[in-house]
């Protein structure tokens, strides 16, 4: 990538920040719901920290993630300040580039708080805070993208986005691990959790805090990166092809 | 002899069985102001998209500066400014981090930003509201903000699609010097509008367009010449006469009562006038007021748009 090339991401990036982090769908469903979900999960149970904190990072970077993507498309389409993008010296890869190092950015910060917690409560080896470093980082990248892809279609209410966007994460989050550990789920439901990337995520800091894993990490790292891939080719490709209508 | 930088060549776009824009191709010569001129739903917008690679054509070719836009899009879009119609700048960012945003994307570096930021901002009155969220900003003040936005990389070529629509007197005049000004300046300028007083004013060339196809295409003043017979004479009489008997004279092809007035059409302003003068004597009457006037580009426009509807 060329430097100016660069420029212009991070220039895309920048604005996303001013402009999206303090949304009211970035705030509520990006921090609120991840905590609240989990408050409503947890209170009245006895887990050990090694068994809810790889459930909690995982559902914060999941949602935190997947929370700007849906609103940033929608909001330029309504507000016409997509037209003026398109119409920059830009190509459409690098404002999508742009829009997820924002996501990214946004999710490795809500992060934080979960880590704190786990290595306060957990005794973290230097190599299982590695792995959370790089879990975090790759499942940030991948949900950002997944969260685009999400928004892909030509609508202009953000409402519409979150919608189709809740109906997805949902019943992810309950298939892949946050919860209930893979290794106690029927092996019907193993199955279908080996479809989701979110499973993955949730296995690698199962890992990495020490707790029970179904795969090597090596393998978790190795799927996000395959699913990171395909979200970014369909989240170009679904773009590409609902561009023109949203103008 | 000046050369042609924009080049359009049987530019169409189908939407579905919709044609938005139907086999238009004109040319526009360096320095330039070539107004596209047309109702709401004409194509205007649809071409200026095209145009400027923000929509593919379903057909066509555009060349700006030698380059097609569909093969070297980012290239010209480096060459060009656009103001697009509909467009607006980031409401939740201040008039400076707007013009910060897009002097990057432009790839204008820090130092280049600040010295036309500041420039533009000033020349439009709004460097004093710089630190304000543009979300603060009037209507005008936001369409101005968008013209400094459009205009900071300091292009050859602009594309101003509706610079004015719906402002205020005073924020219109303001964006009218300034693309009189840039003109002045050698740039090439394809505007597009609804209002004829703009394009009258401002436009070397004129493209009327309607129903997505160019209607006539020629300077304003050639086109109003070319409706030689749309001059009229408004004449006011002391006492009432009749439309009939006004229309009894030669030359007079339409009358229309404008209340105390009448509005004579003619190709011949003075023979009418003159028979005029016979009536108010012929009637013991005395004529109060006669004035004659060439055709407007708005008749010219209406003349053409009816035409193509009948």
């Amino acid at each position: 990538m060329e430097i100016k090339s660069l420029q212009k991401v991070i220039a895309i990036a920048i604005k996303d920040m001013r402009v999206y982090y303090l949304k009211g769908p970035t705030i509520i469903f990006g921090l609120l719901f991840p905590f609240f979900f989990f408050l409503s999960f947890i209170i009245g149970r006895e887990m050990s920290p090694t068994v809810l904190l790889p459930g909690l990072t995982a559902m914060v970077v999941f949602f935190s993630a997947t929370a700007i993507g849906p609103v940033i498309f929608p909001t330029e389409t309504r507000a016409h300040t997509l037209e003026r993008l398109v119409s920059m010296p830009i190509p459409l890869w690098a404002i999508l580039l742009g829009d997820v190092l924002a996501s990214t950015v946004f999710a490795l910060i809500s992060s934080i708080i979960p880590i704190i917690l786990a290595l306060l409560f957990i005794p973290v080896t230097s190599s299982g805070l590695i792995l959370t470093f790089i879990g975090v980082l790759i499942g940030s990248i991948c949900f950002s993208y997944m969260g685009q892809l999400m928004s892909s279609p030509p609508v202009d209410q953000t409402s519409t986005i979150m919608m189709i966007s809740t109906l997805i994460k949902f019943p992810l989050v309950f298939i892949s691990g946050i919860f209930v550990v893979i290794t106690a789920m029927p092996e019907a439901v193993r199955f279908i959790a080996l479809l989701s990337p979110l499973t993955y995520l949730a296995d690698l800091f199962h890992a990495s805090f020490g707790g029970v894993s179904l795969f090597d990490p090596v393998l978790d790292i190795l799927a996000l990166s395959i699913w990171t891939v395909g979200f970014v080719t369909l989240s170009l490709l679904a773009h590409r092809r609902t561009i023109e209508r949203r103008l | 002899m000046n050369k042609d930088v924009i080049v359009v060549e049987n530019l169409t776009k189908h939407y579905g069985s919709l044609k938005a824009v139907d086999g238009i191709s004109f040319k526009v010569k360096a320095g330039e102001i070539f107004g596209i001129l047309g109702p709401n739903g004409a194509g205007k917008t649809t071409t200026v998209r095209m145009m400027t690679g923000v929509i593919s054509p379903t057909s066509g070719s555009v060349t700006i500066l030698g380059k097609d836009i569909r093969e070297h899009a980012l290239k010209i879009k480096e060459q060009i400014s656009v103001l697009p119609e509909t467009a607006n700048v980031y409401v939740d960012l201040t008039g400076q981090q707007n013009m910060d945003l897009f002097g990057k994307l432009y790839g204008l570096n820090n130092d280049e930003i600040t010295c036309r930021s500041r420039e533009l901002l000033k020349e439009l009155d709004l460097y004093e509201h710089r630190h304000r969220k543009a979300r603060f900003y009037s209507k005008g003040m936001k369409q101005r903000l968008s013209l400094c936005v459009a205009l900071i990389p300091d292009a050859k070529v602009l594309f101003l699609d509706e610079p004015n629509s719906g402002l205020d007197a005073e924020s219109s005049k303001q964006i009218k010097n300034v693309i009189s000004q840039l003109a002045s300046e050698g740039r090439t300028i394809l505007l597009t509008t609804h209002n004829m007083i703009d394009a009258q004013e401002l436009c070397t060339k004129v493209a009327v367009v309607n129903q997505g196809r160019i209607a006539a295409i020629d300077s304003p003043i050639n086109l109003r010449r070319t409706f030689q017979e749309r001059q009229y004479v408004i004449v006011e009489f002391s006492e009432s006469v009749s439309v009939e008997q006004i229309m009894t004279l030669p030359d007079v092809n339409e009358v229309r009562n404008l209340g105390t007035r009448l509005q004579c059409f003619t190709s011949q302003p003075g023979k009418v006038l003159m028979g005029l003068v016979e009536i108010a004597k012929e009637q013991d009457i005395q004529l109060v007021s006669a004035n004659t006037e060439s055709a407007t580009l708005e008749d010219v426009f209406l003349r053409l748009v009816n035409s193509k509807h009948n």
